[in-house]
């Protein structure tokens, strides 16, 4: 092949590589002024502010509760004889619900018979040893002295010898002695009297309390029982738990965060729903804020939060199930909101959004937040079809270029 | 025998006369023939491998340029497949490029890989080569194939500090010599078609008709032999940088699902 061959092939393969780069190059611009976005143009995630009538809710979780319940206890030492009902059962006030055994009952009749018998036997030998003193005892001595009186005149009359006179002294002696012994009795046997009397005034007192039949205290749903056939008990032993399980006397207890608290009010209206009944969406209303904020177990951390009750008059409710819970603080009809995501705070905590305009420029603009609802919140001084950038990078800035992208939504 | 051969190569190699560094890389686009021929002989390799990493630190200016597009469009496409912002990740990143001594250490870092990378693409292609030439019965040595490929790199650093000084000035991603620019300029890497056509380029194509010409010339290879050695080079290479590109995505999807996201 010539060197000129060689140059014309060399050149015609330039000038194809470079009519190829040149049209590749044109290819590419022509696609991106297609689409009117500039170069370089920053990726974001574009949201229309929108009208939307904002519900203020506060969503909490709760616990149907009793407000009412009785505890029956035990008011005897006694041995469950029969126990007339069980978990769940209804019940009517004074229904009989447990029997105890007689045995103890007839025990303490043959103490208390006992006693009495022992205080009589008492009573009988304190009179007795009483007569004794007076009459027997006391004449004795009186005689015995009249006898020394009479033998000391005759000794020192030289009459009778010494040991006539020592004598009649020590029947004087035991005179006197037999009378203190008999005091003494006396004294004891009072103190036996006493102690019979308390020890039957106890068995009977015993006698009185012993009930061997309990009942119901009110009328109700026996909630739980705590004994069975054949266990002793004791005065104050807890027997039934019994609750009026009507919705009467049912309440939904629920704890609301401090931060939250702010819009809570009475007779707000409330959403409830509760998985043990279905998906049905029942309607109550606060009936009750506590006055005081406490530390509570709210998920994982603990929270000063208030406790609210709610009353629902018409969900099949039952004591112990957990509900959720909906609280309507406040509707806000018809203003403009945007999205959460779009919202930043500088350093001075002032709020701002960043806005996307028609030439795809972006503006920094200061916002007053209002009230929350779900994802969106009511937004100041934005009108209605502004387009704001939800998330935005730290690359977007007032005065930059985006390009709003449409985001593929996970499929639900 | 081996006497003989050797005198017979020591004739020929007295005709095939040594070229200066100058010549070959005026033979590299003039008369590749020739250089090849020359390359079997007198296989040096540091001059242009020196030359390519030299040529490849051209390229640094527009590296932020290019990193920046490539965020966008990561973020873009990371925002459309899952509705997550990519550089809202990368914030701390971003601002720890606006520290100068980050953002030194990251030149320095990035003026580094520059420089290595072309000797490491020398040495892989190369290993390639040989591997392939070896079980085709081919006689050339490590250093041939070497010295062959760090002459033939000059070429991708060429056409490497051609296409990025227009994709930076263009703002894209996109290699405007390849095959994507001309029938799928709107795609991205997400795509597999594009990744296809975004894989050969003109450079890569020329690249490739010149390690053709090589393999004939230094293993005194048939033309058809030639061609179906480079043929399977050009594939494996079109398949692998096609498996990369989509492999980004892939692993993006997998990072994405790790980080418990759906």
């Amino acid at each position: 092949m010539s060197k000129k061959n060689k140059i014309i092939i060399a050149a015609i393969i330039a000038i194809l590589l470079c009519s190829y780069i040149g049209f590749a190059i044109w290819n590419v611009s022509h696609t991106q002024v297609d689409t009117g976005i500039p170069k370089n143009a920053i990726p974001v995630e574009i949201e229309n502010s929108h009208i939307e009538t904002i519900i203020c809710k506060i969503n909490v979780k709760g616990t149907v509760e009793l407000i009412k319940s009785e505890t029956l206890f035990s008011r005897t030492s006694a041995t469950v004889e029969m126990v007339y009902v069980k978990e769940g059962d209804q019940v009517t006030a004074g229904q009989l619900v447990a029997e105890y055994d007689s045995k103890v009952l007839e025990n303490l009749q043959d103490q208390l018979a006992e006693a009495k018998l022992s205080l009589k036997s008492a009573t009988l030998n304190l009179k007795a040893a009483q007569t004794a003193l007076a009459g027997q005892d006391k004449r004795k001595l009186e005689n015995a002295g009249i006898a020394y009186d009479k033998a000391k005149l005759l000794y020192e009359a030289g009459a009778i010898t010494k040991q006539e006179f020592e004598n009649a002294n020590e029947a004087k002696i035991d005179a006197q002695e037999q009378l203190d012994n008999n005091l003494s009795h006396i004294s004891i046997l009072q103190v036996t009297i006493e102690q019979n009397e308390l020890k039957t005034s106890q068995i009977e007192k015993e006698i009185e309390n012993y009930t061997l039949l309990e009942y119901a205290p009110c009328s109700g749903t026996v909630l739980a029982s705590y004994i069975k056939k054949g266990d002793l008990v004791v005065p104050g032993h807890q027997l039934f738990d019994i609750a009026d399980t009507s919705l009467n006397n049912l309440t939904i207890t629920a704890v609301v965060p401090e931060n939250e608290a702010k819009n809570l009010a009475l007779s707000q209206d409330v959403e409830i729903r509760c998985t043990a009944i279905g998906q049905t969406i029942f309607k109550g209303r606060v009936s009750k804020i506590s006055s005081i904020a406490t530390k509570k177990q709210i998920g994982n951390s603990q929270e000063t939060a208030l406790t609210v009750e709610i009353r629902c008059e018409d969900a099949p409710l039952k004591a112990g199930y957990t509900i959720d819970a909906t609280i309507i603080t406040k509707i806000i009809e018809n203003t403009v909101v945007i999205p959460l995501m779009s919202t930043m705070r500088d350093a001075d905590s002032h709020s701002y959004v960043y806005i996307m305009h028609e030439d795809y420029s972006v503006e920094k603009r200061l916002v007053e937040l209002g009230e929350y609802a779900g994802i969106y919140v009511e937004a100041g001084n934005i009108a209605e079809g502004e387009r704001t950038i939800i998330n935005p990078s730290a690359q977007v800035k007032e005065g930059v270029f985006v390009k709003p992208v449409a985001i593929r939504k996970p499929e639900n | 025998m081996d006497m003989e051969n050797n005198e017979i190569f020591t004739i020929v190699e007295d005709e095939v006369q040594k070229m200066s560094f100058i010549q070959r890389l005026v033979s590299l686009f003039t008369a590749p023939v020739k250089l090849m021929q020359n390359i079997k002989y007198y296989p040096k390799i540091a001059a242009a491998l020196l030359l390519c990493m030299g040529l490849s630190l051209l390229t640094l200016p527009f590296v932020s340029k290019i990193t920046e597009i490539t965020t966008n469009m990561m973020s873009e496409i990371m925002l459309i497949r899952y509705g997550q912002d990519f550089i809202s990740f990368m914030e701390s990143t971003q601002a720890a490029a606006n520290n100068p001594q980050l953002s030194a250490i990251t030149t320095a870092s990035t003026t580094l890989v520059l420089l290595l990378s072309y000797p490491l693409m020398c040495v892989i292609k190369t290993l390639i080569l040989f591997i392939i030439t070896k079980i085709a019965k081919g006689m050339a040595t490590f250093k041939q194939y070497a010295s062959m490929y760090a002459h033939i790199l000059l070429i991708a650093v060429l056409g490497s500090i051609i296409t990025t000084s227009i994709m930076a000035a263009m703002g894209t991603l996109l290699d405007v010599s390849s095959l994507a620019a001309v029938f799928m300029p709107s795609g991205n890497f997400s795509m597999i078609p594009y990744n296809l056509l975004a894989s050969i380029s003109l450079f890569t194509v020329l690249e490739i008709i010149l390690a053709g010409i090589g393999v004939k010339e230094i293993n005194g290879f048939t033309n058809r032999k030639a061609i179906i050695v480079v043929s399977i080079i050009f594939i494996l290479s079109v398949a692998f940088t096609t498996i990369m590109a989509g492999s980004s995505v892939y692993m993006m999807d997998l990072s994405y699902k790790a980080l418990g996201y759906q």
